[in-house]
């Protein structure tokens, strides 16, 4: 079980991303669109994406110092983030615009690698990225040029290429190419760089 | 000698000479803060009662206070919120009171009646347990219909505290078989092996499930710790449909909270092409819950009435929480209840599966347990219900609950009208096969007795109004005129 104690940390970390949102809902949400996210939502997300259970029981786990760089942890158990769960939040909650989604999962992303400092692992962000294109209409499947079984088998040989999340540029480049996704060149390296 | 200041609200900066007329052991910048954010010109005039001796705090008072080095008031500041005059007997609408204690922080918040009227948004839906609360001002008996709301005293009472006691208020004043408590001894009540009660540092779910027992309840723990997809939303709606507040605790964020009504139900859903995806597994039922698009919660981290949302919080930007992240609810039944959601909805599945009757095409479904005399009630004054149904449900031997089974089309849905329904005797066991005691469509109906055999019949059912008892639409509840305001001299 995770001690509580991880969840004051959670809590901090994600407060310190709170320019992030505001920077990547400027770059996806359209100019004058309200948006629905703000961070009390993301305090709620990433609580509910830590998958604990699985765990050493015995979590060598710290409080959280304050260092010259911002803050660091000493060690932190090996939290695991479920994306799976995140894209099913995501798509159970109405009215988010399909770029609002996407604004969160970078939010997401960036907490995430904000915690890879201090040692935490990571599910595949890949997981992430196919989750989504499966649960939502994008501009293949409303044309109706392709069926889903094979829509998916694609999408599948295209992220095989790619086995670790340094190809994250590559991945998503891959399936712009596919029309799966469209997202401009600058969208694809902000993701890139939040990734890494 | 009881004081009574008056205060008129013209504009939302009106609420800082509250500081110089309350005095800052009493109010501080940020209740202030909360006053103009929540209320703001909704109200249009205060009266400022002083002393105002709650009952609630001077319990608390003499097990803890009392006992403290520097010296504590016993006395409360009582605030009564009105409305502009309404007609030409200057009557104004009264809209409930908050008690002020003398308490560290937000913590001077005490003991709070007021109406949703006065918190919710007017564009707002929300259906909610209230009861008729009253308060003495001036001579005259003013009431408000509430649900309780407190902010916790931190050493005293956490939220875990709070939530209890506002379900153990609701009840005491609604209905007399409950006996009505005060926050010191619901403290004093908790069993705690681990050491004193106070300072308070949490409660457990088994701490409140032996608490509410003490109070004549028959409560149940449901949920688990470890869930991640486990969400007993259905179960939950069910509940407040009932008329049964629950508590709720989140284990991440150690928090308790009291679910006690829901929100807007989103009947648009079901004219999407997709509404299939929204079905029970292998039937053609949709749960009213999943139509629901929040739930209201007494959380005492923030002012009365917040609406919480199912999976993401994006309605409400005070609130860092959804429904989805509560890990346990406990059920405070009354002890002639032994059957639960879980098996009532297992059975009617069965129902429906095995066709044992049949409601033809899609169906919205809505369970709920009820009084059988509230039921019959309903009945006789149904105005639209089939006459031959109406004495079948009338002369029917009953226990004192039944869990209730409504079915409607979409459309009917929509009308707030019913065409199939099932009855069930809530005070079986578990493991009987059969509960049911009633249940119909369009062209029949079927009444099981005692010894299992069934009557069947046939009877040409129109759909009629759907049962309402236990909620309160907030735009429909009275509000209290008085002309108090007029009365009490400057």
């Amino acid at each position: 079980m995770i001690d509580l104690e991880v969840y004051d940390v959670l809590e901090k970390v994600v407060d310190s991303q709170k320019d992030s949102l505001a920077e990547y809902k400027k770059i996806f949400l359209p100019e004058g669109e309200q948006s629905k996210i703000e961070m009390n939502a993301i305090q709620s997300i990433i609580r509910q994406v830590v998958v604990g259970e699985e765990m050493d029981l015995n979590p060598v786990y710290s409080r959280l110092k304050r260092g010259k760089d911002g803050y660091e942890t000493e060690k932190l158990s090996n939290l695991e983030f479920d994306m799976d769960f995140l894209m099913a939040l995501l798509s159970n909650t109405p009215g988010l615009a399909e770029r609002e989604i996407w604004s969160v999962i970078l939010v997401v992303l960036s907490i995430l690698t904000e915690l890879r400092k201090c040692k935490v692992k990571l599910s595949p962000g890949m997981s992430l990225i196919v989750s989504y294109l499966y649960n939502h209409n994008y501009q293949r499947r409303s044309e109706n040029s392709i069926n889903e079984e094979r829509l998916k088998m694609e999408v599948q040989e295209e992220f095989e290429k790619y086995e670790n999340i340094d190809n994250f540029e590559n991945a998503i480049n891959g399936l712009v190419k596919l029309k799966v996704i469209s997202l401009d060149h600058g969208e694809v390296q902000l993701i890139e760089k939040v990734v890494k | 000698m009881i004081k009574f200041n008056k205060l008129l609200i013209k504009g939302i900066k009106d609420y800082d000479k509250l500081i110089k007329m309350v005095g800052e052991k009493y109010i501080n910048k940020e209740i202030i803060s909360i006053l103009k954010q929540k209320i703001g010109t909704k109200c249009s005039a205060i009266i400022i009662e002083y002393p105002y001796y709650e009952k609630d705090y001077l319990s608390t008072y003499y097990t803890f206070y009392s006992k403290q080095h520097y010296a504590h008031s016993k006395v409360c500041h009582r605030l009564h919120f009105l409305s502009g005059e309404i007609n030409d007997l200057k009557e104004r609408e009264y809209y409930g009171y908050i008690s002020l204690r003398e308490g560290i922080k937000n913590s001077k918040l005490g003991k709070t009646y007021l109406s949703p009227k006065l918190l919710l948004p007017e564009n707002v839906k929300a259906y909610l347990m209230l009861d008729s609360f009253s308060a003495n001002v001036y001579g005259r008996k003013l009431y408000v219909n509430a649900f309780p709301w407190m902010r916790q005293e931190t050493d005293v009472s956490v939220c875990a505290h709070v939530a209890m006691w506002s379900i153990l208020r609701y009840f005491g004043n609604r209905y007399k078989a409950h006996r009505d408590t005060v926050m010191g001894e619901i403290v004093d009540s908790v069993q705690n092996e681990k050491g004193r009660k106070i300072p308070s540092h949490g409660l457990s779910p088994d701490q409140i499930v032996n608490t509410l027992d003490l109070y004549n309840f028959s409560p149940v723990l449901l949920g688990d710790e470890f869930h991640k997809l486990h969400y007993f939303i259905n179960e939950i709606i069910a509940y407040i449909e009932s008329g049964i507040p629950v508590v709720a605790t989140m284990n991440r964020k150690r928090h308790a909270i009291t679910l006690f009504g829901h929100g807007n139900v989103d009947y648009d859903r079901l004219d999407n092409d997709n509404v299939s995806f929204l079905c029970e597994e292998g039937t053609n039922v949709v749960m009213h819950s999943s139509l629901i698009q929040n739930v209201y919660a007494i959380d005492d981290n923030y002012f009365s009435y917040k609406g919480i949302d199912p999976y993401i919080p994006i309605s409400d930007k005070d609130i860092d929480y959804a429904l989805c992240e509560i890990n346990y609810i406990i059920v405070p039944y009354c002890e002639k209840v032994l059957l639960g959601f879980n098996e009532i909805y297992e059975k009617f599945m069965e129902v429906v599966r095995k066709k044992a009757m049949e409601w033809e095409g899609l169906r919205i479904c809505r369970i709920y347990l009820t009084s059988a005399n509230s039921f019959k009630e309903k009945a006789a004054d149904n105005e639209k219900m089939n006459e031959g149904l109406k004495k079948i449900i009338r002369l029917m031997d009953m226990p004192r609950f039944i869990w209730c089974i409504d079915l409607a089309t979409v459309q009917e849905s929509k009308e707030n009208l019913i065409s199939g329904r099932l009855i069930a005797d809530s005070t079986v066991g578990t493991q009987t096969e059969n509960p049911w005691l009633l249940m119909h469509n369009t062209e029949k109906f079927s009444i099981i007795s005692e010894n299992g055999e069934i009557q069947e019949g046939d009877l040409t059912i129109a759909p009629y109004t759907a049962y309402e008892n236990n909620l309160k639409d907030k735009d429909e509840i009275p509000v209290c005129k008085t002309g108090i305001w007029e009365e009490i001299y400057d």
